[in-house]
């Protein structure tokens, strides 16, 4: 898996094999997703509706993305680094997995 | 119906994202599809940078019953590396090459010995396969005589009894060679004679292989892990040789790095590492 750099996994809805139910994720290195790959996959996934994409505010979640950065450099996990980075902007009340799994559906599909 | 995730290796961001991207949920803590529940074909341990965190979130949803989870062969090493014998000796030796092979792992365990303890517990109790009404699940390869094999030393849903793990690692018991295949996958002796250099030099006369593959192949097709198949007999393998396929349920496994991009292998099985 690792050497060949892809978490593979096959939807199975009881047919016969279709290469379209194959979905990957690649494996990266340690201290993967640059601060401006997250700070587009916040802007895409909009967790906390602020309607930044109807309005172009690309930037919308720059700081947010930079702490999320931060937090992955000192290890913290992908979704704890989210997840971390939106509760120290928002309110903790406000942040649900949701926000965080609309975050990294977003990477996973960049 | 199932999601069937291959080997996660310690990557525990990338099983995140995976996650994600299928449209599972995290509720209580416990990621978790209110339609769909995941298969791993095991191999969760070893080599990735985050592998209490891999285990964490598999252990979590199968026990909550979003998951299945078979054991794969380093989660097997794995038991054996800290099960101790009668006599103090571990069932799988700590030589330099077993702990490199096994270090990612051991050092986050090692720092955790609760956790440790509870991670070894909960690999000693994953089934070997798993035959559901829709589809079967291996490591690596479906072998119905070793399946039989097993069933002598399991219980009725292909756990290893706890008793027999020291078998399980011993090369003179039945149970290892079951084993081997079924989480190694099926080996085959080369011609007499017949041998090659494996890509550390090491001498062979055995050959991992594409075991799945329909049409009776020669040696050179069947081979995986040989630097220069050219060198290899280019003539058929008898089919008695190989273990076959009934081809009665699609089968999924894990365990291989086939460098193809992801697919099935075969039109009843497929490879999803
Ligand atoms: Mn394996």
């Amino acid at each position: 898996m690792a050497e060949q750099g892809a978490l593979v996994t096959y939807r199975f809805n009881g047919a016969s094999f279709e290469n379209a139910n194959f979905v990957s994720v690649p494996t990266r290195p340690t201290g993967h997703f640059s601060a401006e790959q997250l700070n587009q996959a916040f802007y895409l996934a909009d967790p906390m509706q602020t309607c930044c994409v109807e309005n172009e505010i690309t930037d919308e979640y720059q700081r947010i993305a930079e702490h999320a950065r931060a937090l992955l450099v000192e290890r913290f996990a992908l979704y704890d680094a989210i997840e971390q980075a939106l509760i120290a902007a928002f309110d903790e009340d406000w942040v649900e997995p949701k926000h965080v799994i609309a975050v990294l559906e977003k990477l996973a599909s960049s | 119906m199932y999601d069937i995730v291959g080997d996660i290796h310690g990557y525990a961001d990338e099983l995140e994202l995976l996650l994600a991207k299928l449209g599972y949920q995290k509720k209580n803590s416990i990621w978790q599809h209110s339609e769909r529940t995941l298969i791993s074909v095991g191999d969760l341990i070893d080599r990735g940078p985050q592998q209490k965190r891999a285990v964490d979130i598999i252990r979590a949803m199968t026990a909550n019953g979003f998951a299945k989870t078979i054991m794969g062969n380093h989660e097997f090493n794995a038991v054996a590396y800290y099960v101790r014998d009668k006599n103090g000796e571990p069932l799988r030796a700590h030589t330099v090459k077993n702990r490199q092979q096994h270090l990612a792992f051991l050092n986050e365990a090692e720092a955790i010995p609760t956790w440790y303890h509870e991670a070894i517990s909960w690999f000693k109790q994953l089934p070997v396969l798993l035959d559901l009404p829709e589809l079967r699940v291996v490591h690596a390869c479906w072998h119905p005589t070793s399946v039989e094999v097993l069933k002598d030393y399991c219980t009725d849903n292909f756990t290893l009894k706890p008793s027999y793990f020291k078998q399980a690692n011993d090369s003179a018991h039945p149970l290892y060679h079951a084993l081997e295949v079924l989480m190694k996958g099926w080996e085959l002796s080369l011609p007499e004679g017949v041998s090659f250099n494996d890509k550390d030099g090491h001498k062979r006369d055995k050959i991992r292989t594409r075991w799945w593959l329909e049409q009776d192949g020669n040696y050179q097709d069947l081979a995986i892990g040989v630097p220069d198949v050219s060198i290899l007999p280019n003539e058929r393998v008898p089919s008695s040789q190989m273990p076959g396929y009934d081809n009665a349920k699609p089968l999924f496994i894990g365990h291989y790095w086939l460098h193809e991009s992801a697919e099935a292998v075969s039109a009843h099985i497929a490879c999803v590492d």
